[in-house]
């Protein structure tokens, strides 16, 4: 890959990644293990001595996987086995699908029945965050799909690699959020488009060699001038999807702040301890991170810490990219909605989906809440 | 001097042209046709000829509708919910929610004390309950858009449309033509199944008296009238509510020139 425009090797991971992943497996050697977003940690899978590339279904035209799963699915879900079904994940030599809503169980169980000559894994990750057993519990499950990984891949698991992949992934994720922070400084430079570029393909590229390209990018350009009347947003929601609604939050002069996507912020925000039993650290990092949608604890409590997460971020606004069939954020936007309200903060909900949503639409509600929100009109 | 609001939609065009004092010199409404910025040109040409005003006299033009960016003249784009709210509580004042049934969406937008836009819904599915889906009804039906509010007023029998997809709809009515049903009855059916699609939406934002109603659709009394007993309250329908997009922007404009200097 070439470095003379520093951001190649990031477009080229995301245009053609299965393309590039049959490579890096070819050249390592390694097995390629497939994980479903959220919330599989990719230190067990890689500490493991395996190759883990997240499968992100949203922005994924679906039609083969119709057959397999209910059009009403989200399109996560679908889109994930749309691209398995078509040859996509041929690469792939097993699959982890956490159980964080029931449409990733039952994908599971429709997965594992069709591909059974892959290595399948149903990571189930406690709903609960506030009883008392969930670390136990936790710790317990990141064991086992340790243990389960290094079988896969051939060697005995090692709590030393599982450190040592630790320390990698925490610096990967320092340099990411390094980048966020400059979107925040620096949007007519540091487009969310670009952020979300580094953090999608370290989702899908061998960290040591995502690590080094970032070393390569401009991370002292400046942009022509700052840009005062872009409107400070804060964004809740479970992927990108469509993927170019980045690029319209860029057009339309907003600036995420900081956003709740599993491909996002979130997936960036904490580390795990790097000293110490990784397997414990994992779990610290787990607990820590901004509860995914299909986790409960006490309503009031997520109500609170979500308002206070949009407050501190100095966002103007909040914009739900709710997908479309996903019932959990549906679940939870009202009470979401209905605290932002109570802290006075306005807030846009918009139901999205690769599927069936027109762009023009989109763009049009975006563009009528930045007017709502913003000072451009007298 | 003049501004001028255009508003490009789905299937009309408008322009209104105001004067320094916020007054309606002239208006002009238009098919949009395959090109959107042809149509912008087309409209805003017949407005200024129609109040006998030189382009040169016109200080600021805003454009809205979902054509608004292929207008090259304009000065600035705003969006129709915008618009929409600001000539809706231009014309009445008092207004705290405008329901606004164009071409091919539907919104509804609640304003706050200060006249501004506080919240909107719009539609994401489809065309059904849009003007686009009027049109499909009428001419399966082979009646005028105008006769269809009149007529829907004398139907005696209450029956329902189920579907909510404008083809399939298409099909159940074309159904109930075979079956020698009223056509009375049809529309009054197509008419409370446009209200039962804008019922969340209504739902969504939450209505506020007084409500006004915007876009061509306000023009079909049977509709204004099913809308009339959902809401349990008198609707506010401008003279002309195609316009209102329009007016808003032109008022933006004017607003906007003030600014400026």
């Amino acid at each position: 890959m070439s470095v003379a425009d520093p951001w190649k090797p990031f477009r080229e991971v995301m245009q053609a990644p299965w393309d590039h992943v049959a490579a890096w497996k070819k050249k390592s050697g390694r097995k390629v293990m497939g994980h479903l977003l959220p919330d599989v940690p990719e230190e067990i899978l890689h500490g493991a001595g395996l190759f883990p590339v997240a499968i992100e279904g949203g922005g994924v035209q679906a039609s083969h996987a119709q057959a397999l799963i209910p059009s009403y699915t989200c399109s996560h879900a679908l889109g994930a086995m749309e691209m398995r079904l078509r040859g996509d994940l041929n690469v792939l030599d097993g699959m982890v699908i956490p159980y964080v809503c029931d449409t990733t169980r039952n994908l599971f169980h429709i997965w594992n029945l069709q591909f059974p000559n892959m290595a399948n894994e149903l990571l189930r990750m406690p709903k609960r965050l506030d009883y008392p057993g969930v670390r136990t519990y936790l710790a317990a499950e990141f064991s086992r799909l340790f243990e389960s990984m290094a079988k896969l891949s051939g060697k005995s698991a090692n709590t030393q690699d599982l450190g040592e992949s630790i320390r990698l992934y925490n610096r990967s994720r320092a340099r990411l959020r390094e980048a966020y922070d400059l979107h925040r400084t620096n949007p007519s430079v540091w487009t969310a488009a670009k952020a979300q570029l580094l953090i999608g393909s370290s989702l899908r590229a061998p960290r040591e060699d995502h690590l080094k390209w970032m070393d390569a990018l401009p991370w002292d350009e400046k942009g022509a001038a700052a840009s005062v009347d872009r409107i400070p947003v804060y964004v809740r929601g479970k992927v990108w999807d469509p993927p170019q609604i980045l690029d319209l939050f860029d057009q339309l002069g907003f600036v995420i702040v900081r956003d709740e996507t599993v491909t996002g912020w979130r997936s960036i925000a904490q580390d795990a301890p790097a000293n110490g039993d990784p397997i414990a650290a994992l779990v610290e990092r787990h607990m820590a991170a901004i509860p995914y949608t299909g986790y409960h604890e006490s309503p009031d409590r997520m109500v609170a810490g979500f308002v206070l997460r949009v407050r501190s971020s100095g966002a103007g606004g909040v914009v739900f990219l709710n997908p479309k069939f996903c019932e959990a954020a549906a679940f939870d936007t009202p009470d979401f909605q209905k605290g932002l309200e109570q802290a006075q903060i306005p807030s846009l909900i918009l139901e999205t989906s690769t599927r069936g949503v027109s762009m023009g639409q989109v763009r049009v509600r975006l563009e009528a809440f930045r007017e709502m929100i913003g000072n451009d009109l007298p | 001097m003049y501004f001028v609001g255009i508003d490009v939609g789905s299937l009309s065009t408008e322009t209104v042209i105001l004067d320094h004092a916020g007054a309606v010199v002239s208006y002009h409404i238009s098919s949009t046709g395959a090109n959107s910025r042809t149509a912008g040109e087309k409209s805003f040409a017949a407005a200024l000829a129609s109040g006998g005003i030189a382009q040169s006299e016109v200080n600021f033009t805003v454009a809205t509708g979902y054509g608004r960016v292929s207008i090259p003249f304009a000065d600035k784009t705003v969006t129709e919910i915008t618009c929409h709210a600001r000539g809706a509580v231009h014309l009445f004042p008092a207004t705290q929610t405008i329901i606004d049934v164009g071409g091919q969406d539907s919104k509804v937008i609640s304003v706050s004390q200060d006249g501004k836009v506080a919240d909107f819904s719009m539609n994401d599915k489809c065309a059904a309950g849009t003007g686009r889906f009027l049109e499909v009804m009428a001419r399966a039906l082979e009646i005028g858009l105008d006769r269809m509010g009149p007529l829907s007023m004398r139907s005696t029998r209450d029956i329902s449309i189920s579907s909510m997809c404008t083809v399939f709809a298409e099909s159940e009515v074309i159904s109930l033509v075979a079956r020698a049903t009223p056509k009375e009855d049809i529309l009054n059916a197509i008419h409370q199944s446009i209200c039962n699609r804008l019922a969340p939406l209504m739902d969504a934002v939450g209505i506020r008296m007084e409500v006004t109603m915007t876009g061509g659709v306000a023009k079909n009394t049977g509709i204004v009238e099913k809308i009339r007993e959902k809401v349990g309250g008198r609707i506010n329908v401008p003279e002309e509510p195609q316009i209102v997009g329009a007016l808003g922007a032109a008022l933006i404009a004017r607003d906007m020139s003030a600014h400026a200097q």
